[in-house]
């Protein structure tokens, strides 16, 4: 197919952002770039938590059969990788055996309840492999893919009835690549050097993204009845997602990978008692459903909230007042102010016996800034000091910067560590550390946003700094583009992210705008070429 | 290629004693006998070991006497010291590709990712805890192409176990099929139980409705083939081949008697635990003798925790995390002998394995004498990253294949020698193994 390189030839490359290339007749996307050089998209296998969210929607089984399943691997903290997250013998075994379990128990719950039929076994049998199919597939099944259940029910009926026909149609589905993966097939007659993806991969993209499980009916017929085309289709769709409770359980999952809190209920730390990862991990979800969901939020609310969500054990360990069942909102303010100061947070970047402020740094640079830190060199001791009974965290980690080798890249990541030092490992609060008062003070070096850079004061005028920051707002969009497409963000999505970037800055980081602008942006709503189709 | 398993008659002369035992030990190995076809030679077996963040180099090594014969056992290795004519120990082998320059990622990354492939790693996006770079290893671990001649008609190719392995990246990895193709350990009991036990039904007609479906599964791969681009294809294609090969060995006599419904092992272990550490150990060490026993693999590895993990091991005393106390200086005695009575622990789970294989008869003998267990770490020593003398034990003769009872000096030898080395036990016949550039030949004085 021709590029669009082919077709304006050198003037592209200076229009590349800001021409206008339709893509779709019915609502062109207010700018097009050049994907071509861009990363096509993979076929993406299900990971454990997408697994049992669609077997849940799809076959209303109500247990987690991935408890068994290996792990995804885990790239900056997501499993969700497209290229990393292939398949491989046990993965391929854990398959066949939960098809086989998940067939069974929806047959004992009645496959009527998936596609009610009555009459002629064989009308039956085509009608559930089309409907049943077309869920499984998320999206009408090919001639082929049909004729291939309809082998296997009629090989099968005559000696095993009906229903065991019927039931082996679903035990193969669900380990049919239709089902297992969320392939974007090459779309004909696609224009421009980019790919229009279709309704039916959009409902996909969407439900996937917002939900973690399969289109639900309103999706599949907005698919089905081209009223996925549009910006406004897809916004509607976004807003609608969003305002289902499934979208709860799928944000949290996000701040689970973006934050690492899954790792939490193991970590060993000096002076916790017994359950406190656990409990630190239930008060984040709660901290993240409180800020995310509450009214008009915005990536800014999660520096700036002082509610720290604590049960018995966390009451006990931080010294506040006991609730009186469960997990109850304290307001901490002024000392604890959002996220940085969330004891959950605070334990999470601590070494066992200590706080950490490297962990703490280079946190807040790759995590929130997306400003990456150098490897320091390869010969270097990279073991924490030894806890010294006369020297507080902070003076013990002064070597960094007194070294000229590790000066070069502690400095911009220790003196934002330091500024958390109020917190203990556990994410205490403390005044004094072995006797000394604890120093806060710190700074923000070569942030990547000029605009925040300078000394800090402490854990809360760091908190209010990447409040207003810009590129904190931008980066974190950029998480969810991973969290969104399987893949980390490169320079070739700049241009197709420019005008969601736009939008959310405009919006004063909004988190349902954010969303909005992601899924309506070029960026998630066309993919580069695969290779092949690249070829002129 | 046929299956040949179903020949042999195997099962027949195999029970368990199900009798109840302490919760935490399988009470399936008593009166297990191995032997296969009536006659035949026992088939051979191997098992790779890896424990976490380099070892202490005083505690390991032996001292060396007169020939390598005659040494004594460092600390390290003193549980093991009733097998001591069973073992084969080494100084002088490193990690040549992991030294490379042109190798992408941190020590840990490199040490973990070629102990086993000789390989170096690709590019890629998986961070090591001081933010270097790397992907998964290049090539396949001495463990699969030794599947590939052992493995073929077994249950299962191979058996990947993990006790406590946590991290999902390079540095978490010691298997690969091949390039950029890792293998995922189990880390809970109880789905190696499932793995190893599981049948979807023992109904007559069962293998044909199984058949009948993952032809319909094979089917939509390739309905779907033509639609895909050629990356995905790719992917597909990796997929459906193990699909084809899962339908192959289902085909492979099943296990019957007691190898057919074994007692299972408690299914509500937090496998995520310094608290039951100890005991998943035990049953997943104890699984994999059921497994040799039934034959129902011939290859296993298991994994203790990853590379530059930070756990602890309070049931030996140590209560630091583990990477920073593989970093102590060298004149912190304390630390170092913590360091080492945590080696010390997994000698004495591997003298646990081989004492568990060794009860198993086979022919005139036991599983142990058709067995090789080559135990290893990713770095010499965690505080300096040192890719020399990287810590390889190996135990057991794989059938007679080693000459064992020896400990060898060697001068700067290519690990990836040592792993075609250990590949010619199996009678693998390629000239090299390995990263091209870093590839030799065998290292005289090993096979018998």
């Amino acid at each position: 197919m021709a590029s669009l390189a082919l077709l304006v030839g050198g003037a592209w490359a200076a229009l590349a952002c800001d021409s206008f290339v339709p893509t779709a007749p019915a609502d062109p996307p207010a700018e097009a770039c050049d994907l071509s050089g861009g990363e096509p998209p993979e076929a993406r296998l299900l990971t454990r938590s997408e697994y049992r969210r669609t077997v849940q929607a799809l076959l209303g089984e109500p247990d987690d059969p991935t408890l068994s399943f290996p792990h995804e691997p885990e790239v900056d903290g997501f499993n969700n990788s497209a290229s990393s997250h292939r398949a491989n013998p046990l993965l391929v075994e854990s398959f066949l055996r939960a098809a086989a379990s998940l067939s069974t128990r929806a047959r004992e719950r009645g496959l009527g309840l998936l596609v009610p039929c009555e009459g002629d076994d064989a009308v039956c049998a085509d009608l559930f492999i089309e409907d049943f199919g077309r869920r499984a597939f998320r999206r009408p099944l090919a001639g082929d893919e049909a004729t291939a259940f309809k082998t296997l029910y009629s090989r099968l009926a005559p000696s095993f009835g009906h229903e065991d026909a019927l039931t082996a149609v679903v035990e193969a589905a669900l380990q049919s690549p239709q089902f297992l993966y969320r392939v974007e097939a090459p779309q004909l007659g696609a224009e421009y050097g980019v790919m229009t993806l279709g309704p039916y991969e959009l409902a996909s993209r969407l439900s996937y993204f917002l939900w973690g499980t399969m289109p639900d009916d309103v999706l599949f017929a907005a698919a089905e009845s081209g009223q996925l085309d549009t910006s406004a289709d897809i916004e509607r769709e976004a807003r609608r997602l969003l305002g289902d409770p499934r979208s709860k359980e799928r944000v949290r999952e996000f701040h689970h990978a973006w934050l690492g809190l899954e790792h939490l209920p193991s970590v060993a730390r000096e002076g916790a008692p017994a359950g406190l990862g656990t409990s630190l991990q239930e008060s984040m979800n709660a901290f993240v459903d409180e800020v995310f969901w509450a009214e008009g939020a915005s990536v800014s609310d999660f520096f700036t909230s002082p509610t720290v969500y604590v049960d018995a054990v966390l009451a006990s360990a931080y010294s506040l007042p006991p609730p009186s069942a469960g997990m109850v909102a304290r307001d901490l303010s002024p000392r604890r102010t959002g996220l940085l100061t969330q004891p959950a947070l605070l334990t999470l970047l601590s070494n066992d016996d200590q706080s950490s402020p490297i962990r703490r740094g280079v946190f807040v640079r790759e995590r929130l800034l997306c400003a990456p830190v150098p490897a320091p060199p390869p010969s270097v001791d990279n073991s924490p000091p030894d806890p010294d009974p006369t020297l507080t965290t902070r003076q013990r980690f002064a070597v960094h910067t007194e070294d000229p080798e590790c000066a070069n890249c502690h400095l911009v990541i220790d003196p934002i560590g330091f500024t958390m030092e109020g917190f203990d490992q556990i994410g205490r609060m403390r005044a004094t550390e072995n006797g000394i008062a604890v120093d806060t003070s710190g700074e923000l070096i070569e942030s990547g946003d000029p605009s925040i850079d300078g000394p800090v004061a402490d854990a809360t005028e760091l908190s209010a700094r990447l409040a207003d920051s810009p590129t904190v707002a931008r980066c974190a969009m950029s998480k969810w583009f991973t969290f969104a497409l399987g893949r980390p963000r490169t320079f070739t999505d700049e241009c197709a992210l420019s005008s969601a970037y736009d939008r959310i800055q405009a919006s004063g980081g909004n988190l349902v705008e954010m969303f909005v602008a992601l899924t309506t942006s070029p960026a998630f709503r066309v993919r580069a070429p695969h290779a092949e189709e690249n070829a002129p | 290629m046929k299956p040949t398993r179903g020949k042999q008659s195997r099962p027949s002369r195999r029970h368990f004693l199900r009798a109840s035992v302490g919760a935490l030990a399988l009470p399936l190995l008593d009166s297990l006998r191995a032997d296969a076809a009536d006659n035949a030679t026992p088939p051979k077996r191997l098992v790779l070991v890896y424990t976490p963040n380099g070892t202490a180099p005083e505690a390991w090594f032996p001292t060396p006497g007169a020939s390598t014969t005659d040494f004594a056992l460092g600390s390290i290795h003193q549980p093991l010291a009733a097998f001591k004519d069973q073992l084969l120990l080494f100084k002088g082998v490193h990690s040549a590709v992991g030294q490379d320059a042109n190798n992408n990622g941190g020590p840990h990354q490199r040490g973990i990712g070629s102990l086993f492939t000789g390989q170096m790693l690709g590019m890629g996006e998986f961070k090591d805890g001081c933010g270097s770079l790397a992907g998964w290893a290049d090539g396949p671990s001495i463990d699969q192409e030794v599947a590939t001649l052992i493995g073929q008609d077994t249950l299962l190719k191979s058996l990947e176990l993990g006790v406590r392995c946590m991290d999902n990246d390079v540095q978490g990895r010691i298997c690969y099929a091949g390039p950029g193709l890792p293998l995922p350990p189990i880390n809970e009991p109880i789905n190696t139980y499932e793995r190893l036990f599981f049948r979807t039904t023992s109904a007559p007609d069962a293998n044909l409705r199984a058949e009948t479906i993952l032809n319909a599964v094979s089917d939509q791969f390739t309905a779907l083939r033509p639609r895909l681009g050629r990356e995905d294809r790719e992917k597909l294609d990796a997929h459906l081949g193990l699909v084809e090969d899962l339908e192959r060995r289902m085909g492979i006599g099943q296990p019957s008697g007691g190898c057919a419904s074994p007692l299972p092992p408690p299914g509500d272990m937090n496998a995520d635990s310094e608290d039951t550490m100890p005991s998943v150990s035990r049953l997943q060490l104890d699984l994999l003798a059921v497994a040799f026993a039934c034959d129902l693999t011939r290859v296993a590895s298991v994994q203790y925790s990853t590379g530059f993990n930070r756990i602890r091991y309070p049931w030996v005393q140590s209560f630091e995390e583990g990477h920073a106390l593989s970093h102590s200086g060298d004149s912190d005695v304390d630390s170092w002998s913590r360091l080492a009575s945590r080696q010390t622990w997994h000698a004495s789970e591997l003298a646990y394995l081989m004492q568990k294989l060794s009860e198993i008869p086979e022919g005139d003998g036991s599983v142990l004498d058709s067995t090789l267990i080559v135990w290893g770490t990713e770095v010499g020593k965690g505080n300096s990253h040192t890719l020399n003398d990287i810590p390889y034990l190996l135990a057991g003769s794989a059938g007679g294949a080693l000459d064992t009872g020896q400990y060898l000096q060697l001068d700067n030898v290519s690990n990836s020698r040592l792993l075609l080395t250990i590949l010619r036990a199996y009678g693998y016949d390629h000239a090299s193994f390995g990263h091209a550039d870093y590839a030799g030949d065998e290292i005289p004085g090993l096979l018998a």
